[in-house]
């Protein structure tokens, strides 16, 4: 009953245009009011907690890095030696914007922002060189996803922080599962470029390839700071998210010179808007869960669960299509924080490897991304082209079967998430 | 509210700027000096909630907060006024359930006085920024409604389209 007022208040809120976080937040507490001892007083000082979570403070380091990354010419130097690299395969710039994207992920930890960054260069150089508008949208929008599965990543931080994970551990784990998606999507590239009939740019020389890397090695240096000092145990991912912050100012301001002083003041505050804005909705989705907790659902889901004997592919398959669904309506940090509280002791009690779970749900995040009707890379996808939403749709759903295609492979074979992470930091 | 607007734009800024230093700092100090502050994170931690807790507010009036508005779209306009005037009505009501819950709390810390496990600052000094945080909110849905009401606005103006409106606004008010 409780349960019930719970998500159908919750619903109802966001359908009437309230926002996420608040929606979360008020139907918590409109159930704690009406059918709970607990004291609004405790209740509203879990909004603060938030703040003190030490994992948590990693997001906004990391969407700082991200943003003085993307305001710089960073991107435009990944496209440059993605192009020089692989530009001259059959459908060679859509392969190299795959590559870029990849690239990019590995500095940001945000997919709509990789989209933006690597999209607004390469989709114009794109339809110049005889690309339909569709393919080039389609492909951006799709390899875009990878912001959240190459680490850095903001969501694979709020699902650590939630299931008490390592958050090394996690982003080790979605190393392999990217790589592998973006030579998924170049794949499928290669293969659909066929038709096209589109002559790639002749083959760079190996001088022309070794310099573009150089040139953009400074960018790719953050990742191997983060996984290095991770790894190395020379930092906590929290200082490892400060650090590569402080590189990626070093980089933008005085090697790169993409940024000048002066328009730093605008990146901090851009950074601490889209912080505050995760955060807002990282703070009520905790309330949210707490709430569930009290109420014992996830327990009573379990129980549930087990009592049927459902194995534990079936459940991850159930898993699947509910995420699938909910991502289709809310946003990633939303879901994982609601749902991560109810999903996690079932998995561990069916046997399955609590990072293997995250890699699914960041991977079925990855494909609420790209469809409607909130899909947030399609949001930025449509602004980056001015194509409108429908258009885009249809352009990213060719690709999205990659994906889907994608998500059955990482959710029945856990060696291709848990390997690296196992041989790097020994088995759990 | 001009003076107020810069204000929260200066001081979400300056949060992040104190945070990311303080942070590097620590790194710095435990690895090239060996040493380091018990009371560095206490302090990274109380700039993070003034930051969420000031921006807030700021988002609102940016209308950066992520909401679906895919269905308040299909109304028409005068319905959809009507149906925002409910949903802000709501986050007013939200935010009076936080005001009266953290005031409570807070004061009851001012009672006891506790102070922080390695700052001499009592903890309620600290936690005061949650419900002034929450009153800023408070003000600026109290606006939206007004807009609402008077009929200046149609809808909350959620995440992306709010970018835009709000250049356009501040454009008018500049004029």
């Amino acid at each position: 009953m409780n349960t019930a007022v719970l998500f159908i208040c919750m619903f109802l809120f966001m359908a009437i245009g309230i926002p996420v976080a608040i929606s979360l937040g008020l139907a918590s507490l409109l159930t704690i009011a009406f059918f709970s001892q607990d004291s609004i007083a405790s209740m509203s000082i879990k909004l603060f907690e938030t703040s003190e979570h030490y994992t948590l403070m990693a997001i906004p380091f990391f969407v700082l890095a991200g943003n003085l990354m993307s305001t710089g010419g960073v991107a435009k130097r990944m496209v440059r030696f993605a192009i020089a690299a692989v530009g001259h395969l059959r459908g060679g710039l859509a392969i190299a914007s795959i590559l870029a994207c990849m690239l990019f992920a590995a500095v940001s930890g945000s997919s709509p922002a990789t989209v933006v960054a690597i999209g607004s260069i390469v989709i114009a150089g794109m339809v110049k060189n005889g690309y339909t508008k569709e393919f080039a949208a389609g492909v951006i929008c799709n390899a875009g996803t990878l912001g959240i599965l190459i680490p850095p990543s903001i969501v694979m931080v709020v699902y650590a922080a939630v299931t008490e994970v390592s958050v090394g551990r996690m982003f080790m784990a979605g190393v392999i599962p990217g790589i592998m998606l973006g030579l998924m999507l170049m794949v499928a590239v290669w293969w659909r470029a066929g038709k096209l009939q589109i002559t790639p740019p002749p083959k760079a020389s190996g001088r022309e390839v070794f310099q573009a890397f150089r040139d953009s090695m400074w960018g790719l240096a953050l990742l191997v700071i983060i996984m290095g000092g991770i790894y190395g145990g020379v930092f906590t991912p929290t200082e490892a998210a400060a650090v590569s912050a402080v590189y990626a100012l070093v980089v933008a301001v005085w090697v790169y010179r993409d940024l000048r002083i002066r328009d730093l003041p605008e990146v901090f505050l851009e950074s601490a808007k889209t912080t505050v804005m995760i955060m807002f909705i990282v703070a009520n989705a905790l309330l949210f869960a707490h709430v569930l907790t009290t109420e014992r659902i996830p327990q009573a889901i379990a129980e549930q669960i087990l009592a049927v004997g459902m194995s534990p592919w079936m459940f991850l398959l159930v898993v699947n299509i509910i995420l699938l669904i909910a991502g289709n309506f809310m946003e990633p940090t939303g879901i994982i924080l609601i749902l991560a509280p109810i999903l996690f002791p079932i998995a561990i009690k069916l046997g399955i490897d609590p990072i293997h779970l995250g890699v699914i749900m960041v991977v079925n995040m990855e494909i609420g991304m790209v469809t409607p009707p909130v899909g947030l890379n399609l949001f930025v996808t449509s602004g980056v082209t001015g194509m409108n939403l429908v258009q885009v749709t249809r352009a990213a759903l060719p690709w999205l079967m990659v994906l889907l295609v994608f998500l059955v492979l990482v959710t029945y074979i856990p060696e291709i998430s848990l390997a690296l992470p196992n041989a790097m930091f020994g088995a759990q | 509210m001009k003076i107020l607007d810069y204000l929260e734009e200066w001081i979400i800024s300056l949060m992040l700027f104190a945070m990311t230093a303080l942070a590097f700092m620590q790194v710095v100090r435990r690895y090239v000096f060996n040493t380091g502050f018990s009371w560095n994170l206490e302090l990274t931690g109380v700039f993070f909630a003034v930051m969420i807790f000031v921006g807030i507010s700021y988002g609102v009036r940016v209308g950066s907060h992520i909401g679906v508005d895919a269905l308040v779209n299909l109304l028409s306009p005068p319905r959809r006024r009507l149906v925002s005037m409910l949903a802000v009505a709501l986050c007013m009501v939200y935010v009076g359930f936080i005001l009266y819950g953290s005031g409570i709390y807070v004061s009851k810390m001012r009672e006891v006085g506790v102070e922080l496990d390695d700052l001499p600052i009592e903890r309620w000094k600290v936690l005061i920024v949650m419900p002034i945080g929450y009153a800023l909110v408070g003000l600026r849905f109290f606006q939206i409604f007004y807009n609402l009401a008077t009929g200046k606005t149609d809808s909350l103006h959620l995440a992306d389209e709010a970018a835009d409106a709000m250049k356009l606004k501040q454009k008018e008010s500049d004029q």
